[in-house]
C-alpha cells in the first residue's frame, strides 16, 4: 500500500504526505493547537468564534473575495474546533493543489479578523450552543464527554454562553496569534500529491517561525456517577462512558476489537441483545475513542421512558458480561470487519488526511494501512480475553436526558 | 481511473447494471426496488420501510441472526434505506468477498415475514418514529411534505404514524411485498472491483425463479397549491423554517441547472443564503437543496434561526428565492460547477458512492450516464438555463412550515 512521507520543517511543523494512486482529489488535515482545552477559562468557546471568523477575509482579500476565490477552485473547506485543536479541513482536486493551499494556509494564519465579524460570529456560535439544546442525541453525547472527563478535558467545543457574550476582538485576536502556531501543528495531505510539491508549499506558506504553544497538563480523573438532564423529549436519551486504555497503550487495538464484538456489525451483541432479541430501542452503539494519555468507551441507546430501565440494564449487562470473553466466530467477525473498513477508509482522501493526523498527535507518528493491518493480526482470542478479564468495565459515568430519572445504581 | 459500463435483464425482468472499475479496492452491490411510500394505500401507511426491517429478519435458509452474522463474517458494511420512491438494499465488501454478499442479499430479497418477529420489530419502528420526533428539522419537513403533496401519495410519512405502524397486520404486509417486490420492478447495481459476467450468472441462479407481477407506479398528478402553517412544540430553543416549492423531476433534463441554481441560492459556503444570513449571523442554518422525484420534483428550503430573528429571517429568505433570476452571471455559475465538480470527484472514488448514483439513477431513466458525461451536462448549464429554469419553476406555490415555541 501506500507509504507516508514524514519530514519536520525547521519551524517544528510536521507535514505528512501519503499519495494516493487512481485518485483526482487532495485530502487535507490542519491542526492547530487550539482546542477547547486550551481556552483560558474566562474565553471559554473563543475557539469557536475564532472558527467563524477564519471566513471573514484572509490573506489581504475580504470575506467574498476569498471565499468566492475558493469556490472557483471548487475546494471544500472547514474550521472545527476539538479537545485539543482547531482542525481546518479541506478537499480540493489535486490538479489545483497551486492556487488551493494558499488559500487555505492564508484562512488559517492569515485571517483578517475584522471589528465587523464579532458580532455575527459570537451571534453564530451562540446559535450552536442553542441548536444543541434541540438535538438530545447530540446533546447527551455533549453532556456525557463533560461528566466524564472533567472540567478542562471534557469542555464543550461549542464553548459556554456566558462567556462567548462577553468576547472582545482583542480577546479573539489574542487566541489566534498564541495558539494558531504552525511550528506546533501537524498539515497531513492524502491523495492526488506528491511529496516533493507539498514540502516545497509547505515550507513556503506555513514555514514562519514563532513561539511554541503547549498542550495544558490534565491530571483528572474520569467523573464517574450518574446525571439527568430534564427535558420533554419523546426518546429517553442514553449515554454512558467508562475508562480504559488510551491509542498509545499497547493494547489498544485489543480494546477495539473488544468494542468491535460489543457494536462492530448488526451481529454484535449490543445490536443483538437490546433491539434485535428484545425490540428496546433503534439506535444502540458502543465506540472506542481516545484522548492524549486516556481511552474511553463510550455507550448510547435511545428508548421511550417506559422501556428506558430495560435498556439500560441490558446495556449494561452487556458491557459487564464481555469480561468473561469473546467467542472465537465473534472475534474473527471484529478482526475481518476492522480490516475491511481500513480498506474503505483507504479510498477516502480525506479520511487519510485526518487518520494520519491523528495518529500523529495521538502516537507521535502515522500508521500507514498496512501496519494497522498487522496490529489487528497481532491480537489473538486468547490475549483478548486475558485482556478483557483483567480489564472490567468500572467507573461508568451514566448521562441521561428526557422526561424521566432513571434509578442507577 | 477507466470504467466500463455493463447490463443486463433477466430473462423475468430483473435488470443487472454495473459500472466495472479494475482499479478499485472494493465492490459494492444493491439491490434497488422501486417501491416506497409513494405506492402505498393510505391504510398501509409505513409499511414500506416496516418491510425494509423485516427483510433482515431471516429467510427459509437463514435466521435473522444469521443474515447479520454472514454480512458481518465478510466484514462488509450494509444497510437499506426507504425513500418515498426506492427501497434498497446493499453491502459494501472486499472484491472477494462480494460472491458471499450478493448470495445474503439475494437471499433477504425473498424473506420470511413471520408473525412473531412482525410484532417484536413493531416496537423497533414506534421507537424509530419516537427518535425522530426529536428531530425538529425532520418533524417540520414531514409536515410540509403533507401540505405540499396534500391528496397525492407524495405526501406520505415514510415511517408511517403511531396509529398506521400499530393498525398494521403481517398479512398485510405479504400482500405488498408480494406484488410490489418482483424481478421485474428491482435493478441491481454493481460498482468497482466487479467481474460482471460471473455476477450475473451468480443472480440468474439465485433469483432467476422470482415471479414477475407486472407491478406499476401510479402517475396520478400532483397539485401543489401555497401554504403557510405554524407549528409548535414546547420543547424548542430555536425557530425553524422548511419550505417546498417544485422543481424538475429526475426525468427532466434541466435537473442539472436545477442542481446548479439550488447550490447557487443554498449552498452551506458561499451561496446567496450564505451571504444573506449566515454570513451577518442572522440564521446559522440557511440552505436550499434540490429533492427531484419520478415525474415531480421540489427544491427543499430549510433555514434555522433565534425565534427574535424569525421574520427578519424568513422575509430575506423569500426575497432571496423570489429575486433568483437576478444578477446572474457566469462567473457565479461557474463558481458553482466547480464545487460540484468536486463533489462528484469524490463520489466516483468511491465504489459505495457510485453504486447508490447509478441505483438511483436507473430506476427513473433507465439510462447510464458516465461521470464525464455528468460534468459536461453541468458544464453547459449557463445563465440562460437558469432563466429559463426559473421561469417554469419560480418558487411559487410553496409551502412554508414554521416550527418554533410556542
Amino acid at each position: 500500500m501506500n507509504p507516508i512521507h514524514h519530514h519536520r520543517l525547521d519551524n517544528g511543523l510536521t507535514l505528512l504526505v501519503e499519495p494516493m494512486a487512481d485518485v483526482a482529489s487532495v485530502g487535507m488535515t490542519l491542526l492547530l493547537p487550539a482546542g477547547a482545552c486550551t481556552e483560558p477559562q474566562q474565553q471559554h468557546g473563543v475557539g469557536a468564534v475564532l472558527s467563524e471568523m477564519l471566513f471573514r477575509g484572509a490573506g489581504g482579500m475580504d470575506a467574498r473575495a476569498h471565499c468566492q476565490a475558493m469556490d472557483l477552485l471548487g475546494i471544500k473547506r472547514s474550521a472545527e474546533v476539538h479537545t485539543y485543536h482547531t482542525r481546518i479541513g479541506g478537499i480540493f482536486l489535486g490538479r489545483r493543489i497551486e492556487q488551493a493551499l494558499p488559500l487555505l494556509a492564508d484562512l488559517a494564519l492569515r485571517p483578517a479578523l475584522p471589528d465587523s465579524a464579532l458580532q455575527p460570529c459570537r451571534e453564530l456560535a451562540l446559535q450552536a450552543i442553542d441548536a444543541l439544546e434541540d438535538e438530545p442525541q447530540q446533546r447527551v453525547i455533549e453532556e456525557l464527554r463533560r461528566a466524564h472527563f472533567g472540567p478542562v478535558l471534557g469542555r464543550s467545543t461549542l464553548g459556554d454562553r456566558r462567556t462567548i457574550g462577553a468576547l472582545t476582538l482583542e480577546q479573539v485576536r489574542h487566541h489566534h496569534a498564541v495558539r494558531f502556531v504552525p511550528g506546533s501543528s501537524i498539515l497531513a495531505l492524502a491523495g492526488a500529491v506528491d511529496f516533493d510539491t507539498a514540502r516545497q508549499m509547505a515550507e513556503q506558506l506555513l514555514g514562519d517561525t514563532g513561539d511554541s504553544a503547549p498542550l495544558p497538563d490534565d491530571h483528572a480523573q474520569p467523573g464517574g456517577g450518574y446525571k439527568h438532564v430534564p427535558a420533554d423529549t419523546t426518546q429517553q436519551h442514553i449515554a454512558l462512558a467508562y475508562p480504559t486504555v488510551p491509542l498509545n497503550h499497547p493494547d489498544a487495538m485489543t480494546q477495539r476489537l473488544a468494542v468491535a464484538v460489543l457494536s462492530g456489525g448488526m451481529s454484535g451483541r449490543l445490536f443483538t441483545e437490546v433491539r434485535e432479541k428484545r425490540g428496546l430501542c433503534y439506535a444502540v452503539f458502543a465506540s472506542y475513542s481516545s484522548l492524549l494519555n486516556r481511552g474511553s468507551v463510550f455507550a448510547y441507546a435511545g428508548t421511550t421512558t417506559a422501556r428506558a430501565p430495560d435498556t439500560l440494564a441490558v446495556l449494561q449487562r452487556e458491557l459487564q458480561r464481555l469480561s468473561d470473553g469473546a467467542k472465537e466466530d465473534e472475534f474473527e467477525r471484529a478482526r475481518i470487519g476492522l480490516k475491511s473498513r481500513l480498506v474503505m477508509q483507504g479510498e477516502s482522501t480525506s479520511a487519510r488526511a485526518a487518520a494520519i493526523a491523528s495518529d500523529q498527535f495521538l502516537l507521535g507518528r502515522p500508521r500507514s494501512l498496512d501496519e494497522i493491518e498487522e496490529e489487528i493480526d497481532a491480537v489473538s482470542l486468547d490475549a483478548l480475553n486475558a485482556f478483557l478479564a483483567a480489564h472490567r468495565p468500572e467507573q461508568f459515568t451514566v448521562l441521561s436526558i428526557g422526561p424521566e430519572p432513571l434509578e442507577v445504581d | 481511473m477507466a470504467v466500463t459500463f455493463e447490463q443486463t435483464t433477466l430473462d423475468n425482468g430483473l435488470t443487472i447494471i454495473g459500472e466495472v472499475n479494475a482499479s478499485a479496492h472494493t465492490a459494492a452491490a444493491g439491490f434497488f426496488v422501486k417501491t416506497g411510500t409513494r405506492d402505498e394505500p393510505i391504510e398501509l401507511m409505513g409499511v414500506s420501510h416496516f418491510l425494509e426491517h423485516m427483510m433482515f429478519k431471516g429467510t427459509s435458509r437463514r435466521t435473522a441472526a444469521e443474515v447479520n452474522i454472514d454480512f458481518d463474517r465478510i466484514g462488509a458494511q450494509y444497510n437499506a434505506f426507504t425513500h418515498q420512491e426506492t427501497t434498497a438494499y446493499w453491502a459494501h465488501v472486499l472484491p472477494h468477498f462480494l460472491p458471499d454478499a450478493l448470495d445474503i442479499l439475494a437471499d433477504i430479497l425473498r424473506p420470511a415475514l413471520r408473525e412473531d418477529d412482525f410484532t417484536m420489530e413493531k416496537n423497533v419502528i414506534l421507537e424509530e418514529i419516537g427518535m425522530y420526533a426529536d428531530r425538529p428539522f425532520w418533524v417540520a419537513y414531514e409536515h410540509a411534505m403533507e401540505r405540499h403533496f396534500d391528496g397525492h401519495p407524495l405526501a406520505y410519512r415514510i415511517l408511517g404514524t403511531p396509529q398506521s405502524i400499530d393498525a398494521l397486520t403481517a398479512e398485510q404486509m405479504r400482500d405488498y411485498f408480494a406484488h410490489r417486490y418482483c424481478p421485474d420492478n428491482i435493478t441491481l447495481a454493481l460498482a468497482g472491483r466487479v467481474d460482471f459476467d460471473r455476477c450475473v450468472d451468480q443472480i440468474a441462479s439465485l433469483c432467476g425463479s422470482w415471479k414477475p407481477t407486472g407491478a406499476q407506479r401510479d402517475y396520478r398528478a400532483t397539485a401543489p397549491t401555497d401554504h403557510i402553517d405554524n407549528l409548535t412544540d414546547p420543547k424548542l430553543t430555536r425557530h425553524y423554517l422548511v419550505g417546498i416549492a417544485n422543481g424538475p423531476s429526475r426525468q427532466d433534463e434541466r435537473r442539472y441547472a436545477g442542481l446548479v441554481l439550488s447550490q447557487l441560492l443554498g449552498d452551506a459556503d458561499g451561496s446567496r443564503l450564505y451571504w444573506e444570513l449566515i454570513d451577518p449571523g442572522l440564521a446559522d442554518e440557511a440552505e436550499v437543496t434540490l429533492h427531484p422525484f419520478d415525474h415531480a420534483g421540489t427544491f427543499l428550503i430549510y433555514a434555522s434561526c433565534s425565534p427574535a430573528q424569525a421574520e427578519r429571517v424568513e422575509e430575506i429568505l423569500l426575497r432571496t428565492l423570489d429575486t433568483a433570476g437576478e444578477r446572474l452571471t457566469e462567473e457565479e455559475i461557474t463558481r458553482v460547477k466547480h464545487k460540484l465538480e468536486t463533489d462528484l470527484t469524490l463520489e466516483q472514488e468511491r465504489p459505495a458512492g457510485r453504486m447508490m448514483a447509478l441505483g438511483n439513477g436507473w430506476l427513473y431513466t433507465g439510462e447510464y450516464r458516465p461521470m464525464a458525461e455528468e460534468l459536461a451536462k453541468l458544464e453547459a448549464v449557463d445563465a440562460d438555463a437558469l432563466a429559463e429554469l426559473l421561469s417554469e419553476f419560480p418558487f411559487t406555490p410553496r409551502t412554508l412550515v414554521r416550527l418554533t415555541h410556542p
